[in-house]
């Protein structure tokens, strides 16, 4: 194997491959990256059995071959190499790989590449997605999905299929947030399945603005892949039934609140700095004006028993009853950190019903928060 | 075989079986006569654990010699006339069964002399037939002289267990009496070598550092609590010392009890000395206490059993309220002014870890002497927000963790390993209680009510506790024959199983009275941080810091310790530096 790639490709490609790789991995040929010449290119995978992780970089391939390196020593040496083209040269017979770059000689010890377990990713898409909307999809629901392997289904995120919709959705028990989108194709007969939020997060990182993403849905072996520009990604599914989410969302609100993002988040994350010792408990204040189209009273009120409180009032518009809710205020910065718009819609229909945020005028991105009380 | 009235020494040996035992109750037996007789000092000297010799001497009244031949008859005593005084006995002894009992079981000689006479008398007995008789000069007191016990009751002689496990039985029969009668001085010899001693100076504080060891003495705080006579309730009054919650062993003999100055068992005692102690330590640990109760003395009946180790209260439970509330008493101070009571400067004689010796001042270091620079870092507090309690330990850096499970700390007075889950207990145990008194624990609503199932029985118990579950924040409906639904539940429980967490809570409450504190402990075992996490650096420093202004930071509710201090002298003994 001899093949000579440029460094700032190798090492864009390392880190997007490398992330698929565990810390402590249950073969040590997993903590390896494979490299192998297709064509004219140089192929890299990374995998933990669950995720794997391919991408492609240009390349000028002499002599073709294959070989697993160890992948924090490859990285981490790639990423201090110069700017300049890099030689790598393959001795098969001791798994050695001696690279030239600039005035560094270096050879590196691998692991024959004949031990790296295969990879299959899918074949043709199913469909395609605008990476840009795809990343807001995943972005808007995954910090959602439960982080506690008590309900391993949860630590996914539910993804959905049918007529033109596509829906994402994801829940830890006491949040939901679901968005949904419209796509090109149709899918006559409803398609669902539960994709680990990791493997989510590492799509959102491979998506572009101007890519289009190919989604090949989970057949025999219950793998999803996603198909970018030179990566793809594959990744199992989780077993089991994702709960129903719908009946949890109200239709009709006692309350309706509209806020300034921007606004309403700087208020939370104060509130924040006391409710830290109450189980981040932060109650929201609204009180609607007397006359329609005046400013209404809206309030966050963080307390901490010991180091004192602080309330905070957000500019509002509200209508219908007044309302003191209290919630964890982590999970309302979350999703107001992942709302574009300039103005939310806050709806709720009393302390102990659930708190449901929306952007303005948006009906594809609800996000539902239950209540906290003592 | 005809049935026939006993000879006599059949019924004295009979008999001794049932008051002596063992050397120990011959020495209990004796210690008493010589307490009863107004004793100021007692010696006593045994060789093979009490098998070969006993010898008991007092400085007490002594003996009449007319009356002495009367002593050693079964039923002869000075300190009873009739069946009434029973009920009002002031005295250790009074079946006047020992002295003729030890003697029918042994080769035992007494020197005594009396106060009033002249002149002292010796005599001897050999298994219960009277010897030699002889006037003799003695001080006044007696000295009882035991020798050879059990040597004609072999079978009683076989079932003797070491003899180092006879000379810890004596050991605890004087150590009981030395810590009921503070102002005798006792002394206990071992085969030639002192073993005990007590000062006789009449201060409890004396024989309990004594007893239980200066180091475990530091560690316990003294009881004083004279429950008010009311209305048709008798006056308990309960002195002594019990331990704090960082000292505990693992079993209940060190919790000792008197009664009227007699040393007795009584599992209901016990008890509530570890009620009391409910929350602070748990399964398998228990306190040191040396309790002495004074009640009436027709209150309490001590004629149960031969050796009189028993006793029956009128009202047990007002005796059990009382030691309960007298030990939680000294417990709640001691939390409340944990700051005053923990000594965790660098103890002294010189055992803090130094700060390096700055490098000698060169030119250089004169020149640069910049007033910021000698300004005391140390003065900024080491966290911009430090909470208002006051500190229980040093302030602690955090060095790493071992084996995901202990947490590496070094303090001003050495290492301190922290174990991570009995720690994450103690705060979590700490937060919960101070939200259930601040009007409740915040309760997070559950979005997709998960159902969970119990076992029959767990079901049962839960229906019964359901209260103690809605104090907790746990908001359950009965969703199906043993299973159930949760509404809310308590935030701190945020990403954990609730039926896991309520089986755990079940299991215990169980095993112990059914209350929000016991239901607490058990909430804050399920949910603290398991051994075989990993903890990031940051984690543990919040850990730490707040476990070093935790009221009680030494052991987890449920008993287990929380951390170990390796002091620097341990260090350098192990690696032989000084």
């Amino acid at each position: 194997m001899i093949v000579s790639v440029l460094q700032e490709n190798l090492a864009k490609s390392l880190g997007i491959v490398t992330r698929a790789i565990e810390s402590s991995p249950p073969l040590p040929v997993l903590s390896n990256v494979l490299l192998e010449t297709e064509d004219s290119r140089l192929k890299l995978s990374a995998t933990n059995l669950e995720v794997s992780i391919t991408a492609w970089i240009g390349a000028k391939v002499e002599q073709a071959g294959s070989i697993t390196l160890p992948a924090r020593t490859f990285s981490e040496l790639v990423g201090t190499l110069s700017r300049e083209r890099i030689d790598m040269k393959l001795d098969a017979s001791t798994h050695t790989m001696e690279m030239r770059c600039g005035v560094q000689t270096t050879n590196i010890r691998g692991i024959d590449a004949d031990e790296f377990p295969p990879i299959n990713h899918g074949p043709e898409a199913d469909f395609h997605l605008a990476g840009d909307t795809l990343k807001e999809m995943i972005n808007q629901t995954v910090f959602a999905a439960a982080t506690e392997m008590n309900r391993p289904i949860l630590t996914g995120v539910y993804v959905k299929l049918e007529d033109t919709t596509l829906t994402m959705a994801a829940a830890d028990g006491y949040r939901l947030a679901v968005r949904t989108s419209e796509m090109a194709n149709s899918f006559d007969e409803k398609q669902d399945m539960v994709i680990p939020a990791r493997t989510m997060n590492e799509v959102a990182r491979i998506c572009g603005d101007d890519m289009e993403v190919g989604v090949c849905l989970p057949k025999e072996r219950n793998a999803i892949t996603f198909t970018a520009p030179n990566v793809v990604i594959t990744s199992q599914a989780l077993d089991g039934r994702f709960p129903d989410f719908a009946a949890i969302i109200p239709r009709s609100f006692a309350t309706t609140t509209m806020l300034y993002t921007s606004d309403l988040l700087a208020v939370c994350r104060r509130a924040e700095i006391f409710a830290r010792d109450n189980a981040n408990s932060s109650t929201m204040v609204v009180r609607p004006a007397d006359n329609p189209g005046e400013p209404a009273d809206v309030m966050i009120v963080g307390k901490s028993a010991e180091r004192g409180d602080t309330e905070g009032a957000a500019q509002a518009t509200a209508e219908g009853e007044p309302l003191d809710i209290s919630f964890n205020i982590k999970y309302l910065i979350d999703v107001l950190n992942v709302i574009k718009e300039e103005r939310v819609i806050f709806q709720s229909n009393g302390p102990e019903n659930p708190g449901v945020l929306k952007p303005e005028e948006r009906e594809d991105f609800v996000h539902v928060i239950m209540p906290m009380s003592k | 075989m005809p049935i026939a009235i006993l000879a006599d020494e059949v019924v004295d040996r009979i008999a001794a079986g049932e008051a002596i035992e063992r050397p120990a109750s011959a020495v209990k037996e004796l210690i008493e006569n010589a307490i009863d007789a107004a004793a100021t000092a007692v010696h006593i000297e045994t060789a093979a654990g009490g098998r070969k010799l006993l010898r008991v001497s007092d400085n007490g009244t002594g003996i009449r010699r007319c009356e002495i031949e009367l002593a050693f008859k079964r039923h002869a005593t000075s300190k009873l006339r009739c069946a009434d005084e029973l009920s009002a006995i002031r005295t250790l002894g009074f079946r006047g069964e020992a002295l003729a009992s030890i003697a029918a079981v042994s080769q035992a000689t007494i020197v005594t002399r009396h106060r009033d006479e002249k002149m002292g008398l010796r005599m001897q007995w050999d298994g219960g037939v009277m010897g030699r008789q002889q006037p003799v000069g003695a001080p006044a007191g007696s000295v009882i002289t035991i020798e050879n016990l059990f040597f004609n009751t072999p079978a009683r002689l076989k079932f003797l267990k070491t003899d180092n496990t006879e000379k810890r039985q004596i050991y605890w029969v004087v150590a009981r009496y030395a810590l009921a009668y503070p102002q005798i001085a006792f002394a206990l010899l071992n085969d030639g070598r002192e073993r005990f001693r007590s000062s006789g100076s009449g201060q409890l504080a004396d024989v309990v550092a004594r007893v239980f060891g200066l180091k475990e003495f530091k560690h316990m705080l003294p009881v004083q609590a004279a429950e008010p006579p009311r209305m048709g309730r008798v006056a308990v009054d309960v002195r002594g010392y019990a331990s704090l919650p960082r000292l505990h062993r693992a079993s209940r003999d060190r919790i000792i009890f008197f009664v009227n100055g007699r040393a007795v068992q009584d599992s209901t005692l016990t008890h509530a000395v570890v009620q009391a102690y409910d929350g602070l330590l748990g399964a398998g640990a228990f306190p040191l206490a040396a309790l002495m109760l004074s009640v009436p003395p027709d209150f309490v009946d001590v004629n149960v059993h031969p050796t009189k180790a028993e006793v029956r209260f009128r009202d047990q439970q007002t005796v059990f309220r009382a030691v309960q509330r007298a030990v939680r008493t000294i417990l709640h101070e001691a939390a409340e002014s944990a700051a005053d009571v923990e000594s965790w400067a660098a103890p002294s004689g010189g055992g803090t870890i130094r700060e390096a010796p700055r490098p000698a001042a060169s030119w250089r270091h004169a020149l640069a002497e910049d007033p910021f620079d000698s300004y005391p870092h140390d003065r900024i507090p080491e966290r911009a927000e430090a909470p208002m309690q006051p500190r229980t330990l040093p302030p602690l850096r955090v060095l790493g963790q071992a084996g995901a499970a202990y947490i590496i700390a070094e303090g001003p007075a050495g290492l301190y390993l922290v174990d991570q889950n009995a720690a994450h207990e103690r705060l979590l145990y700490q937060q919960l209680q101070r939200d259930l008194g601040n009007g409740g624990l915040p309760i997070q609503a559950v979005a997709e009510s998960q159902s969970f199932v119990l076992a029959p029985e767990d079901a049962a118990l839960l229906t019964d506790t359901a209260q103690i579950f809605a104090q907790l924040g746990f908001e359950l409906e009965v969703f199906g024959p043993n299973t159930f639904l949760a509404r809310s539940l308590p935030a701190m429980l945020c990403g954990q199983a609730p039926g896991d967490v309520i089986a755990h809570i079940l299991n215990r409450l169980r095993d112990n009275d059914p209350t929000v504190q016991c239901a607490a402990v058990a909430m804050a075992a399920a949910t603290a941080i398991k051994r075989g996490q990993i903890l990031q650096t940051d984690e543990m420093r919040a850990l730490v810091a707040e476990l070093e202004r935790c009221p009680e930071p030494h052991s987890a509710p449920s008993g287990n310790k929380t951390l170990v201090h390796i002091t620097s002298e341990q260090l350098s003994a192990e690696f032989r530096r000084s």
